[in-house]
């Protein structure tokens, strides 16, 4: 089982290899296919493997890599890490199916989503601060060309605002990681870069009020939080539709693993002092994004916003150091994921055939498009919490555990529930519904376009089964998360 | 079991459709819809006279493990849920034969995603009926607002249809807010979500939350059962199709509000804070929508308008202590009040779906007698005429009011005459007097088929006999009984007389030019028919509003401010020299000066902090 993980997680980065090797077009597609299947498959293994009575990091695997620096080798999965990888490896391959009929330099593009995936499973695993920043800014660069090179007009723009702000806040981060492996070694008399033991040291509390902020910034750039958010929507509008769905649907989610895989734990007193701070950040963000959105004609540019304002309940649940809004706060980077990545797909489904993404061009369309129709509309209605879906249970939990301690925050909140039904049934409504209101010669276009083809309806009908599963039976995975919950706060 | 296939025939019937409807097509997808429909009822028949006198509680699978307590999903039968479920499901068949004959040719080759909604539509009202928890009623709360949206806006093609539902949506998002805080609050209080274990646990339990909490589920069933300020979308939900509309006032979604506090009254009752509002909130409605009911002149919209006003009623019973009272009315309310929108509907259908307003109509009632009779009666119970069943539930929640107070009574008096006489102005506008419509269409009317009429007749009979078992429903769910109050009953038949001999008067024998009334009175006539400007002023200051000052807010706010402090930074670093080719020459060199960066710095402020800071 130990060795399942590595293999997991290096699958796809030697495929990547092997097929720029081969540089065929029909193997680097079948190959891509094939093996982010088998990941995910393998990843369901390790989830159906995991005890999540047993408390503690499953799977380890810890090898000596660079001894004098105390550096290791060293992977490990808990309740949260293990659901993470399961929706990466799900993800991806989705990604890579939908990408069936790519044309565009279709091996460099799988080799490096081959690539990211690697890293993306890797940032989930590693409990090594060395290894975690080398998986973490391995992300960045596969990331950096896929917005480049596959996206829109203004790719360059997007990639290059991309690159810069998340590398900034990467700074931050290892300035942190720096402070505390320094503060390790003058309390200890040893380096180790080693998460387990650090997370025995218990940090004095000035070292923790200034390296949270570190971490903090670091982590909000990415997941994002107001206000240095604004990358993500010019990310989003550029990127290719694969680009955006790992982009939301994973990427994101590494910001917020940081908060509760180090934050939280390695700096438990700073996360009770910085409450509101976090909180002020997060309410604003739910509601600001919310507004953003409802104010866009660009559909990628909404659904970014929407995942900012998710990304909110996210944060908000995290830091109410409740065990309740914890839950529901991991809950939700995995709905989260499930529906931005839906919704994303919906997305570059529309531009894919109308090559369009401005709402003022589109209108009507359900009656063409009568099965996609209803994909678009469940992602929606998984985006926006409706009970029966996963999302739903994630903001129930969030909202509950903030309640207890902050009842105010959580009804401010709680407003999220109302602007994102307003958001997404207004976009709904312009892009699928109202054919009355557009010319004839929209129609007759209209008229001959395609409806979903099988490489679209894999996805959707996988990632949407996962949100119904988890929104109809969420106990098992509730019980899983709260095996995090517990190594956080103990119990 | 028994209880589990009430709930199971509509949802396989909505999976059924959803998923092969394309296939077997719209009049398979329909009589599926009718069977599940019909089983359900039958089941529920079945269930009701097993649980009448001892509860079942049905525990399915562990649902969602809390801190603390671990909630179940389940179903609870007593008589109050399973009696209700059988008021439901009976209502609700009755209304999809009836959707056959309605929806024939209409919206070209959709109709059965029409059945597949119905069919959702009933089973998330049963959820919310049958649930033995607060977040099984929540998934049936939302579940009946998604079905309700998919069918207001089922026209989707329109804009009217599509705007009508989103703004349905909302709204009852906006009760949902409130509702799911009142679920957090009374799980806080109570550390469960069972309501059987809450009835138990209520008597012991001492908290000065439980008036909030109460008051936030009441928020839910403001939005649910459109009463103020929640009420606009209650009338522009009439964009949907006629069935939609008498499902959605007789039997499912507008109940539910009423059908919740009732479900919880035990818990009400312990905040007698709350249950003021509730009746203030009720008794306000019931006159706010009456009056708007009577200068409104869209065929549904009255109708529509009348529910608002009904629902108010049963609130303020529930305000003034009379749960027992509130429930049954909702069920001859039920019973009538479909009949009435069934009967509007096979106006509308003779005249193909095109003419809506009343005026347009006139003199139909030698062209569609069942028709007429069926509204007659539907506007007799609703006027509360002995020996109809309006008459029996009406009487009661009238004497329940007048003990309360002298005030609420006078207004269910006030109330009793104007319903009355609203809802004859239109039965005598459509059905009496000149055959306006013939400057519209050259066909004369003709009653619609038989899968329209019976069930018109089946719930014109109900609407007669319904009444003559208070007395039995009373004791089934446990409401007190009461006398006739003589002196009440006499006052509010009278005042139902007074307002059909008024309408009569106006609008058959014409004692009053209309066209002049009108002109004297256009200012109230205008202000009732805005319903006193509120949705004016909700869609200018909160819609329209909200949506300006997103925009400002992103091209200001977002675009200006936060991205120019980026591009600002940006263009600072790039213009500095390096920037951007940083990247692209020489990646390496630029992480390690990061990393030196950072090691310098972190250096300077472990000097600062150990040397030099008060720690």
């Amino acid at each position: 089982m130990e060795k399942l993980l590595s293999l997991i997680i290096f699958l796809p980065l030697i495929t990547a290899g092997v097929i720029s090797l081969i540089r065929k077009e029909e193997v680097a597609k079948v190959a891509s296919v094939v093996v982010s299947g088998i990941v995910f498959i393998l990843s369901l293994v390790l989830f159906f493997n995991f005890d999540f009575s047993k408390p503690g990091f499953q799977f380890e695997t810890k090898i000596d890599w660079i001894p004098a620096l105390g550096i290791s080798y060293h992977l490990g999965l808990d309740g949260m890490a293990i659901s993470l990888i399961v929706m990466t490896a799900l993800l991806f391959f989705a990604v890579f199916v939908w990408s069936w009929r790519v044309e565009d330099r279709p091996v460099l593009y799988t080799a490096l989503f081959l690539m990211l995936e690697t890293a993306c499973l890797g940032v989930f695993s590693a409990l090594d601060f060395f290894l975690f920043y080398i998986f973490w800014e391995g992300m960045l660069i596969p990331m950096y060309f896929i917005i480049g090179f596959w996206g829109h007009e203004r790719k360059v723009y997007a990639a290059n605002k991309f690159f810069l702000y998340t590398f900034f806040g990467s700074l931050f981060l290892l300035l942190g990681f720096a402070s505390v492996i320094v503060y390790g070694y003058f309390a200890t008399g040893e380096i180790t870069f080693d998460y387990i033991e650090h997370l025995k040291m218990g940090y004095p509390l000035w070292l923790q009020l200034a390296v949270f902020l570190l971490f903090g910034i670091g982590f909000a750039v990415k997941i994002p939080m107001f206000p240095v958010h604004t990358w993500l929507p010019d990310a989003h509008v550029e990127a290719p539709t694969a680009g955006s769905v790992i982009l939301a649907g994973v990427l994101l989610k590494m910001g917020t693993y940081g908060f509760v895989r180090y934050s939280l734990p390695l700096f438990p007193d700073a996360s009770k002092y910085y409450i509101p701070l976090i909180f002020t950040l997060s309410v604003i963000a739910i509601i600001y994004a919310a507004m953003m959105a409802i104010a866009q004609t660009h559909i990628k540019r909404l659904i970014a916003y929407s995942s900012i304002s998710h990304m909110g309940i996210v944060t908000l649940g995290t830091f109410a150091l409740d065990k309740d809004a914890l839950n529901g706060a991991v809950y939700m980077m995995i709905a989260h994921g499930l529906s931005s990545a839906a919704l994303f797909f919906a997305a570059g489904f529309i531009y894919d055939r109308i090559h369009s993404y401005n709402m003022d061009d589109l209108g009507g369309l359900a009656r063409y498009l009568p099965n996609f129709a209803i994909f678009f509309m469940i992602s929606g209605l998984a985006g926006i919490g409706l009970p029966g879906l996963a999302g739903f249970i994630a903001e129930f939990l969030v909202l509950l555990g903030t309640f207890k301690a902050h009842p105010v925050w959580a009804v401010i909140a709680g407003t999220g529930m109302i602007l994102g039904a307003a958001y997404f049934l207004y976009m709904y409504k312009r892009v699928m519904l109202e054919e009355d209101t557009i010319p004839d010669s929209r129609k007759e276009r209209w008229a001959k376009l395609r409806d979903v083809e099988a490489h679209h309806v894999i996805p959707f009908v996988l990632i949407l089964l996962v949100a119904f599963i988890m929104g109809l039976y969420p106990a098992p995975f509730v019980r899983l998360i709260d095996h995090t919950s517990k190594l956080v706060f103990g119990g | 079991m028994e209880g589990l296939v009430v709930l199971a025939a509509p949802l396989s019937a909505f999976l059924l459709i959803g998923l092969l409807g394309r296939y077997i097509g719209d009049k398979a997808s329909g009589i599926i819809t009718i069977v599940a429909g019909a089983i359900s009822f039958l089941f529920s028949i079945v269930v009701s006279f097993k649980s009448l006198h001892s509860p079942v509680q049905i525990k399915l699978y562990e649902f969602l493990p809390l801190e603390g307590y671990t909630l179940t999903v389940g179903f609870y039968f007593d008589a109050l849920s399973s009696i209700t479920a059988a008021v439901v499901t009976f209502v609700a068949t009755l209304i999809f034969v009836y959707s056959i004959g309605y929806m024939h040719n209409e919206f070209g080759k959709w109709v059965y995603k029409f059945y597949a909604y119905l069919s959702l539509f009933l089973f998330a009202m049963l959820l919310i009926v049958l649930s033995d928890n607060l977040l099984g009623i929540f998934f049936g709360w939302e579940g009946v607002g998604l079905a309700s949206y998919l069918l207001i806006g089922y026209y989707h093609n329109q804009k009217k249809a599509t705007n009508a539902s989103l703004e349905a949506f909302v709204m009852n998002r906006i009760g949902d807010w409130l509702f799911i805080f009142g679920i957090i609050a009374t799980f806080l209080i109570f550390k469960t979500l069972d309501i059987v274990e809450i009835f138990e646990r209520v008597p012991t339990t001492e908290s000065a939350l439980i008036g909030l909490a109460t008051l936030l589920l009441f928020g839910g069933a403001v939005g649910k059962s459109g009463q103020l300020p929640l009420h606009t979308w209650l009338p522009n939900a009439m964009a949907g199709p006629t069935p939609v509309s008498a499902l959605l006032h007789a039997a499912t979604m507008v109940a539910a509000g009423v059908y919740m506090v009732a479900r919880l009254y035990p818990l009400f009752e312990s905040a007698p804070q709350t249950l003021k509002v509730v009746a203030v909130i009720g008794g306000l409605t019931a006159l706010f929508a009456a009056l708007a009911a009577t200068s409104h002149t869209d065929m549904k919209k009255i109708i529509a308008f009348s529910t608002m006003s009904q629902l108010g009623y049963m609130f303020l019973a529930l305000g003034v202590g009379d749960m027992g009272g509130a429930m049954f009315h909702l069920t001859t309310h039920a019973f009538f009040k479909a009949l009435l929108f069934l009967a509007a509907g096979s106006v509308i259908t003779a005249f193909h779906h095109r003419l809506y307003d009343i005026y347009n109509f006139g003199g139909l009632k030698k062209y569609m007698p069942i028709t007429y009779a069926s509204f007659t009666v539907g506007a007799l119970a609703l006027a509360g005429i002995f020996p109809l069943s309006g008459f029996w539930s009406k009487d009661r929640l009238i004497g329940s009011y007048y003990e309360a107070s002298f005030v609420w009574g006078l207004l269910g008096t006030v109330v009793a005459f104007l319903t009355a006489y609203y809802i004859f102005r239109e039965g005598f506008v459509v059905f009496h007097g000149e055959e306006r419509y013939k400057k519209f269409s050259e066909h004369e009317p003709q009653e619609m088929g038989a899968v329209m009429t019976v069930p018109m007749v089946v719930l014109g009979v109900m609407a007669v006999v319904a009444g003559f078992f208070e007395g039995w429903y009373m004791h089934a769910v446990g409401g007190e009984h009461k006398e006739i109050h003589l002196n009440i009953a006499l006052t509010s038949v009278f005042v139902g007389v007074l307002g059909i001999a008024l309408a009569y008067g106006v609008f058959v024998k014409r004692f009053l030019d209309p066209e002049r009334t009108y002109e004297a009175l256009k200012a109230l006539h205008t202000t009732f028919k805005e319903q006193f400007f509120t949705e004016k002023l909700y869609h200018s200051i909160l819609a329209a509003g909200y949506m300006s000052y997103s925009k400002v807010l992103y091209l200001v706010g977002e675009r200006q401010f936060i991205d120019g402090i980026v591009n600002g930074t940006a263009y600072i670093v790039q213009s500095a020299g390096q920037g951007l080719r940083f990247l692209q020459a020489g990646k390496l060199n630029w992480y390690a000066l990061g990393l030196a960066g950072g090691f310098a710095l972190l250096a300077a402020l472990l000097v600062f902090l150990i040397y030099g800071g008060g720690y």
